[in-house]
């Protein structure tokens, strides 16, 4: 093993173990905020970072009959299939929203929003982005 | 040796061994097979050696299905055919194609793609094109320039090959004029067959012309090569007066009409504006030459096998812009144009999920111009076999007394479902390989048709090839069911259209049946 190795790995265990913390109990999870905000608005910083167009996406989504869908309660478990996220990390959103989206397409969990074939998650995530904005 | 009927005297009796009417791809390529053969040669063709209008005019038909470009101008009447102004673009049916498949009826040639790949090879000398070899990488395109997910294993890049376009008559009018036992008699109009009394087996051709003469020409065997529609519309005009045409005993002839289905399939907003991929145009911007060759994106066989569908292929129509600064404008301009009203928001979010991964080294491949923002889908995909599509007879009659056609292409519910489902797998995958996301012009329902939805200029299945008699008008031989000594060559004996221009396989059938011919007279 590297010099040094062992220490690194007991960090990033800690780290993960703090953000399970943090979020456990899923229900209230999403109302957590930090010096970085709640965590929908850490979430759609990290990977939507032009809010003003996944707005516009997202109202579109919401008005084709799915009001259902419109809170930030109800879209957080959607876009993260019911577990709560194991890091909250920019990069963590980023690469898990990348694979959600990458195996939305692969699944065919696709919607038409405007006629555009968007995954159901990156759909969601704009619609969050519409509910998060009030 | 040319001979022009006109200056034959009425009632004269033509003689010869092989009797060839149309002189296009397949009547061109079956003669020139037999230059050397010492046997009597007629290529009897109804037009001259330049397009004249009255010849033109005897293409005329009536139209009453789904709109259908009109049958007199785009087939051309005279010596060399419609190669006289085909676009030389040339592609092999895929193995898939000659399959006969579950659930899909009316599939299936009598032999397989792997039987016709030697004929395939000797069509490319014919058509005056590069080797028999449509990978990408036989043309010089590195796989990493092929962006995902057209690299596989849903969908795949190939090329199809520009001919020059060979225009048969000019090109091989002094070999045909040099065999001295072949003779091209021109404004000699093939009227019908007649058989003898058991109609099993020709015996004559009538021949008029626009100035009112009427001959004959006995062969020993004869063929029909007088194109897509044609060949059928002569079977139907041959027999004896009282019957319904000449092998249509299970009333197959003219049923079975397909071509390509044409239109704008869609939108796709490309995440990485460096995804241009010059080879899908023939000019090559570099050199400012025109390339021999041009870059398509197909099902791949396994997606086809795998989910039922059948061939097809998309060309990109690239459009260029600079989006972070012109988003606004973009929003005024293109969202009114058929992308809705959301496209530069999609684009802005696409480019925010997708990031930036690999934009460097495309950017590094192709970052010279413009980025690349939005890209138009254009479909050609393949119509399947349907009985009810049809070419028959009307009640409109020809200067000889001929009936006319009437043509009845009908695409149907499977063909929307196909193409829908061809869509819906594109847009799947561009989604997953972040390459962008698509906009389908296509409605979800099984029946309506964007409306620049054409059928192209590729005559098919008329004079279907099967073993059965009751599902094929030919043979494996290309052969009428029935009939001792008429064949047909051209597209209409194709029993499915596959993905690939008709011509080359027009060619490959043709010089197939010209071997075959060969050994029968020997
Ligand atoms: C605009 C256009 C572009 C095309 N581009 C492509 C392409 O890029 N790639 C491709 O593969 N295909 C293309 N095609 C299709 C291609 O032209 C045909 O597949 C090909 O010409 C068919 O060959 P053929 O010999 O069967 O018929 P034709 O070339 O049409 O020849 C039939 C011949 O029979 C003669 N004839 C007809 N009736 C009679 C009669 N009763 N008596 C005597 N003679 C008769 C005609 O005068 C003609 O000379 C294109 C077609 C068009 C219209």
């Amino acid at each position: 093993m590297r010099p040094g190795a062992g220490r690194a790995r007991r960090r990033v265990v800690a780290a993960g173990l703090a953000s399970v913390a943090v979020l456990c109990g899923w229900g209230g999870a999403w109302r957590q905020t930090g010096s970085a905000g709640s965590l929908p608005r850490r979430l759609l910083n990290a990977v939507l970072p032009n809010l003003a167009s996944a707005q516009a996406i997202g109202h579109v989504y919401l008005r084709a009959g799915r009001a259902a869908e419109a809170s930030v309660e109800r879209l957080m478990p959607l876009i993260f299939a019911g577990q709560p996220p194991a890091a909250t990390s920019a990069a963590a959103f980023r690469t898990f929203i990348a694979w959600r989206v990458q195996r939305d397409f692969a699944e065919g969990a696709v919607v038409r929003v405007d006629g555009w074939m968007l995954s159901v998650t990156e759909a969601r995530l704009c619609a969050l982005a519409a509910v998060a904005a009030g | 040796m040319f001979v022009d009927a006109r200056s034959i005297p009425d009632g004269t009796v033509l003689e010869a061994d092989l009797c060839i009417v149309g002189a296009g791809a397949a009547g061109i390529t079956i003669a020139r097979a037999f230059v050397a053969s010492g046997l009597r040669v007629a290529l009897v063709e109804g037009g001259a050696q330049e397009i004249e209008q009255d010849s033109q005019e005897l293409y005329a038909a009536t139209e009453i299905g789904q709109p259908y470009p009109d049958l007199s101008v785009c087939r051309l009447r005279y010596f060399g055919g419609t190669t006289n102004h085909w676009a030389g673009w040339c592609l092999p049916l895929d193995a898939i194609d000659f399959e006969a498949r579950e659930g899909l009826p009316y599939r299936g040639w009598p032999f397989d793609r792997a039987h016709l790949d030697p004929w395939y090879r000797r069509a490319h000398s014919v058509v005056q094109i590069g080797p028999y070899d449509y990978s990408p990488s036989a043309w010089g395109i590195r796989e990493p320039a092929i962006p995902a997910p057209f690299n596989g294993p849903r969908f795949v890049t190939k090329v199809l090959q520009a001919s020059p376009p060979t225009r048969f008559g000019p090109v091989y009018e002094a070999e045909l004029r040099a065999a001295p036992r072949l003779t091209v008699y021109l404004h000699a109009n093939a009227l019908g067959f007649s058989t003898d009394a058991t109609g099993r087996e020709v015996q004559t051709l009538s021949i008029g012309t626009l100035s009112g003469r009427r001959l004959s020409l006995r062969a020993r065997v004869f063929v029909a090569a007088t194109g897509g529609v044609e060949n059928a519309r002569l079977l139907l005009l041959s027999g004896r007066p009282d019957g319904n045409g000449l092998g249509n005993a299970h009333d197959l002839v003219g049923r079975f009409f397909m071509s390509h289905m044409e239109f704008v399939g869609g939108t796709i907003a490309v995440s990485d504006p460096y995804a241009y991929f010059d080879f899908s145009y023939d000019f090559n911007a570099t050199t400012g030459r025109k390339r021999p060759f041009v870059s398509f994106v197909g099902p791949s066989q396994e997606a086809m096998r795998e989910l039922f569908l059948v061939n097809g292929r998309f060309t990109w129509e690239y459009h260029f812009g600079q989006v972070l600064d012109t988003i606004n404008a973009s929003r005024r301009l293109i969202g009114r144009g058929g992308h809705g009203d959301t496209f530069a928001d999609i684009l802005t979010v696409i480019r925010d999920l997708d990031g930036l991964a690999g934009v460097a080294a495309r950017k590094a491949l192709f970052g010279q111009g413009l980025p690349v923002e939005f890209l138009k889908v254009r479909c050609h995909l393949e119509q399947l076999p349907n009985p009810a599509s049809r070419v028959t007879l009307g009640d409109e009659r020809d200067p000889f007394g001929n009936r006319r056609i009437v043509m009845d292409w009908r695409p149907a519910a499977a063909d929307k479902r196909n193409s829908n489902r061809l869509l819906h797998l594109l847009g799947t995958e561009v989604g997953r390989a972040g390459f962008g996301r698509l906009r389908s012009a296509l409605a979800e329902d099984d029946t309506t048709w964007p409306d620049d939805m054409v059928g192209n200029a590729h005559q098919m299945g008329t004079t279907r090839m099967h073993r059965d008699p009751k599902l094929g008008v030919v043979d494996e031989n290309c052969r009428v069911h029935d009939v001792a000594n008429l064949y047909v060559a051209g597209s209409s004996v194709f029993p499915t259209s596959g993905g690939g221009n008709p011509t080359l396989t027009i060619v490959a059938l043709a010089l197939r049946l010209a071997d075959h011919l060969k050994e029968r007279l020997a």
